[in-house]
């Protein structure tokens, strides 16, 4: 019998080969007891390197708080960075163009409630998407936990059942792990997503600082006056 | 990058930093299996690719650039690390942890175990499997980042599986 080559069964277990590939190396399979030992003897070595993917770096988790917490903030010294400006402009205003018009603090009260307006409505966005992100990452670990017990009990029972379940079952099992790729790479692209989009964020939001910045100035009619 | 080559622009590459920061740091605890040791390899990478800005080109996509310049400074601080404790591993090769009767425990022996198996590899499947099965990239595009045909790089996920299985038998045996 023509087996085929290592370098095909590693693509094959890995999800990599095309549909036709694919079913020409599983009939092979349940027909060539050596072939079957060696991608089963791979399988569980494929799996048991995953109990090491659970144990992560200790400093590599993803600290979910600290994004909303740093926005947090950002809004407080927006805040703070608009009354102060207010508050030097006038002081400025004041000694410079003592017999100019008075302080519009209506004005200033406006626009700091405006950007607080705006800030809150993008924090409540990226609160969203962190608990997206959350519970991407929960089910995630559910879907290893999930993966790893069904492993383990078609390995304890495997032996018990008929020919023709294990072939199923290991046709199942093929399946699933084919699915359990694809999602991981899905889940990724969903994060990379997120942190594009939580990036594009932040800047927007420097834009706001600076943009509320100098319509206050202009607004009180020290545009020239930033030094 | 492109940003950070022509203008010197700091905020897009910490922008970039942000972005990649993490996936660097993950491989590279795969190929040293060292927490620490991983998170000075990821700012070395960061230093390296901001220092070599000049020299990006757009020929190769960015994260086959990063993930190459992370790869090699490993390998690299693998051979420095071989050179220094060759003798010592020669008289103390890594070991699988005794069974405990505890889950949890049992749990962590067997991510130690799978650490010390992976560890043990020679660097060329180390690489492969870390970038492959850890990192899930396709072999293609572990190919291009190791600058190795696509054959090379499947037969060497396979001898580091056979590899695995062998140094993980009495793991697999216990389930």
């Amino acid at each position: 019998m023509n087996h085929p080559t290592h370098e095909e069964w590693a693509e094959y277990l890995y999800g990599e080969t095309d549909d036709e590939q694919r079913e020409k190396l599983t009939v092979h399979l349940r027909n060539c007891a050596e072939c079957r030992s060696l991608t089963d003897g791979w399988r569980e070595t494929m799996y048991a390197l995953h109990q090491w993917e659970s144990e992560s770096p200790p400093k590599r988790k993803r600290r979910l708080g600290l994004g909303t917490a740093l926005r947090w903030a950002a809004a407080a010294c927006m805040a703070l960075a608009v009354g102060y400006a207010g508050a030097a402009l006038a002081v400025k205003h004041a000694v410079k163009h003592a017999d100019s018009r008075p302080l519009d603090e209506a004005a200033v009260e406006t626009l700091r409630a405006a950007l607080h307006e705006e800030l809150r409505a993008s924090l409540e966005k990226e609160l969203t998407q962190e608990m997206a992100n959350e519970m991407v990452i929960t089910m995630d670990a559910a879907r290893r936990q999930l993966y790893a017990d069904l492993r383990a009990a078609s390995r304890r029972d495997m032996a018990s059942f008929s020919t023709e379940t294990q072939k199923e079952l290991q046709g199942w099992l093929d399946r699933f792990t084919y699915k359990y790729v694809e999602d991981q790479t899905q889940k990724e692209s969903f994060l990379a997503q997120w942190a594009d989009s939580r990036d594009r964020q932040y800047a927007q939001d420097i834009q706001t600082l600076q943009t509320g910045v100098l319509r206050l100035a202009n607004m009180r009619g020290y545009a020239v006056q930033q030094e | 990058m492109e940003r950070t080559r022509d203008h010197d622009d700091h905020q897009a590459f910490a922008l970039l930093m942000k972005r990649w920061e993490a996936p660097v740091e993950r491989l590279c605890y795969r190929m040293l299996g060292d927490a620490h040791l991983a998170e000075d390899m990821r700012q070395e990478t960061f230093a390296r690719l901001f220092a070599s800005r000049s020299r990006y080109t757009r020929r190769a996509k960015f994260s086959t650039y990063i993930w190459r310049i992370a790869v090699n400074r490993c390998l690299d601080e693998l051979r420095r690390k071989r050179r220094e404790t060759e003798a010592m591993e020669r008289m103390d090769p890594p070991t699988f942890a005794p069974p405990s009767a505890e889950a949890e425990l049992i749990q962590r022996e067997e991510a130690e175990a799978v650490r010390c198996a992976v560890m043990s590899l020679d660097e060329k499947y180390r690489a492969v499997v870390a970038l492959r099965h850890y990192e899930d990239l396709k072999f293609r595009e572990v190919a291009e980042i190791l600058e190795l045909p696509v054959g090379t790089v499947k037969s060497r996920m396979a001898e580091a599986l056979n590899q695995l299985a062998r140094r993980l038998k009495p793991l697999l045996r216990r389930r």
